[in-house]
């Protein structure tokens, strides 16, 4: 007889949550995810891409984003808090928790990717992706920044201002360049490292770029006083890949030339495995920044 | 090109896939028939499926059709033959593991939609595919489908219409009425009044033309590891039907046609 595939052993639950339009026409998409594997860890992440809200509702769409980032946040927090992942915080009455379902798979990480393909198509999940859209890793990059800028605008509104920051570049060929995040003080720029092994170059290239630009506030002169420089790489937590030897190794290898590289321009490396995470960091260090 | 920018391509014929179904998919009701959308762990990873539990013999009904449509170029997606259970796919009372049919979703999330049967979609076939109909005229045709109408289909926003269903191909009926029924050719003479008989000739030849390149034996070694002795030797018979079928197509689309054997070319 033919050998199936064996499916993966990691059993976990996940259930959409969904935001009705106008409320009770019934008219719902999916804007996060929240699953909990055997071993008791749950977590909550947002599914749309960004800009799709903006696209659909235009104006309207970042208030309605603001609305549910609020959401998550405060679901976040009650899970964190090892709250009951089946008794949740629902902030307003049009927002709505779909089916549990079950599912299998090698981590937490990828029930999310599994159940935002099955459930949320405003998302992005690499399940049954075409190799382009897998590779484009300045657009994943870009949606990276673009959420941690949706987090920490509603974490504080003033810093948005502070997000894709245009400056002169000494470099004649490249007269401009963006910062992902800049104050008076501080200055940040964004990456994404993949845990899987057949993208190395792919990602530490376009990181590569970013601190490229982060290295010309070094030289622009324009400032007296010294930015703090960092960039903020988002990855897969850790834990969640552990059983994994090998995308352990492989994130590990890409961190380990991502910090030599940075370091030899006396950059900082921050890392955060969700967006909420490196937006509630920014939010801190311009906290601390001005006192 | 088609209405989508694709143009239509030929394929060798591609082994029927394999793969496990996962728990937790949600089903999807076609016209009484319960699909299921969800993923299945397949050679290649984890993929999104449509997936329908049919008998043995329908089963293979589903994969070889679906194999060679893709051959001939037509917008059928890749087809999966799943294990699966009670815990993954409840509908099907059954103890222990059992086989079905799945074909893959398309690559963005869950954007497809089905037509409850291919004659809700036939303004899409008819008047903007006129290739993809020509094809399916062929694959009917040589898979003795004169029911096409019938059968669910994929309405995909990314790739257009999807052929899903073929469950009504090689067919065991002794009616002649049904004998002599090719659907989409009905439906496609109904609508091109003015077209000439040398055109519709001249496409059915084009297309038509690759049904001998197709290598049948590919699915037939595959097959002896699907099922037991009398469903592999059903399969068989099914496999050796659509190898002697094909030498008729010529006659057959002759007498559709009403034009002599000499005005029409299929042989290899």
């Amino acid at each position: 007889m033919i050998q199936f595939p064996q499916l993966p052993s990691y059993r976990a639950e996940w259930r959409p949550l969904q935001f009705e339009t106008i409320p009770g026409s019934g008219e719902r998409f999916t804007f996060a995810i929240i699953a909990c594997g055997e071993d008791g860890n749950s977590d909550i992440r947002d599914t749309l891409k960004p800009g799709a809200l903006r696209t659909m509702f235009g104006q309207q769409g970042d208030l309605l984003q603001g609305l549910m980032i609020r959401s998550i946040i405060t679901i976040k927090d009650h899970l964190v808090k090892r709250g009951n992942w089946l008794e949740l915080p629902i902030t307003l009455s049009n927002i709505f928790l779909g089916p549990i379902r079950p599912t299998l798979a090698d981590d937490l990480d990828q029930v999310f990717d599994q159940a935002i393909r099955l459930s949320a198509s405003l998302g992005h999940s690499t399940i049954g992706a075409d190799e382009e859209s897998e590779q484009n890793v300045d657009a994943e990059i870009k949606e990276w920044a673009s959420r941690v800028k949706s987090f920490t605008k509603t974490m504080n509104e003033d810093l948005g201002k502070c997000f894709s920051r245009r400056i002169k570049s000494s470099d004649q060929a490249n007269q401009k360049s963006v910062i992902g995040f800049m104050t008076d003080r501080y200055a940040a720029s964004f990456g994404v490292l993949h845990a899987r092994s057949d993208r190395i170059s792919g990602d530490i290239t376009a990181i590569k770029r970013r601190l490229w630009d982060l290295n010309q506030l070094r030289f622009d002169g324009l400032f007296n006083t010294r930015i703090e420089r960092e960039i903020i790489v988002g990855h897969a937590p850790f834990d969640q890949i552990e059983k994994n030897k090998v995308m352990v190794e492989t994130l590990q290898r890409k961190l380990s030339i991502l910090r030599e590289e940075a370091s030899n321009a006396e950059i900082g490396v921050q890392e955060a495995t969700t967006p909420m995470e490196a937006a509630a960091y920014l939010v801190k260090k311009v906290a601390n920044a001005r006192r | 090109m088609s209405k989508h920018g694709k143009k239509l391509i030929d394929q060798a014929l591609e082994p029927v896939r394999i793969g496990t179904l996962f728990p937790g998919s949600a089903p999807i009701d076609v016209a009484g028939r319960i699909w299921r959308f969800g993923l299945a762990q397949t050679q290649e990873g984890p993929q999104a499926v449509f997936a329908c539990a049919c008998d043995w013999r329908e089963l293979f009904i589903q994969a070889l059709i679906s194999s060679i449509g893709r051959a001939l170029g037509l917008p059928v997606p890749p087809c999966f033959i799943l294990i699966a259970s009670r815990e993954t796919f409840p509908e099907r009372e059954q103890e222990g593991p059992f086989l079905i049919f799945a074909c893959k979703s398309s690559s963005h999330p869950t954007m497809a939609g089905f037509a409850r049967m291919m004659g809700d979609a036939v303004d899409i076939l008819i008047h903007s595919k006129r290739e993809t109909t020509n094809r399916l005229i062929v694959l009917d045709e040589w898979a003795f489908n004169g029911a096409r109408d019938s059968a669910a289909v994929l309405v995909d926003t990314t790739t257009g219409l999807q052929l899903v269903d073929h469950r009504q191909s090689l067919s065991a009926t002794d009616d002649p009425a049904y004998q002599m029924r090719n659907w989409v050719f009905d439906v496609a003479c109904a609508e091109m009044t003015e077209l000439d008989t040398l055109r519709l000739r001249r496409e059915m030849q084009a297309s038509a033309g690759k049904v001998f390149d197709i290598d049948l034996d590919i699915l037939a070694d595959q097959a002896a590891g699907f099922g037991n002795a009398d469903e592999v030797s059903g399969w068989m018979d099914m496999l050796d039907f659509m190898a002697k079928r094909r030498h008729h197509l010529e006659d057959l689309f002759c007498q559709r046609l009403g034009i002599s054997d000499k005005r029409l070319a299929l042989t290899p």
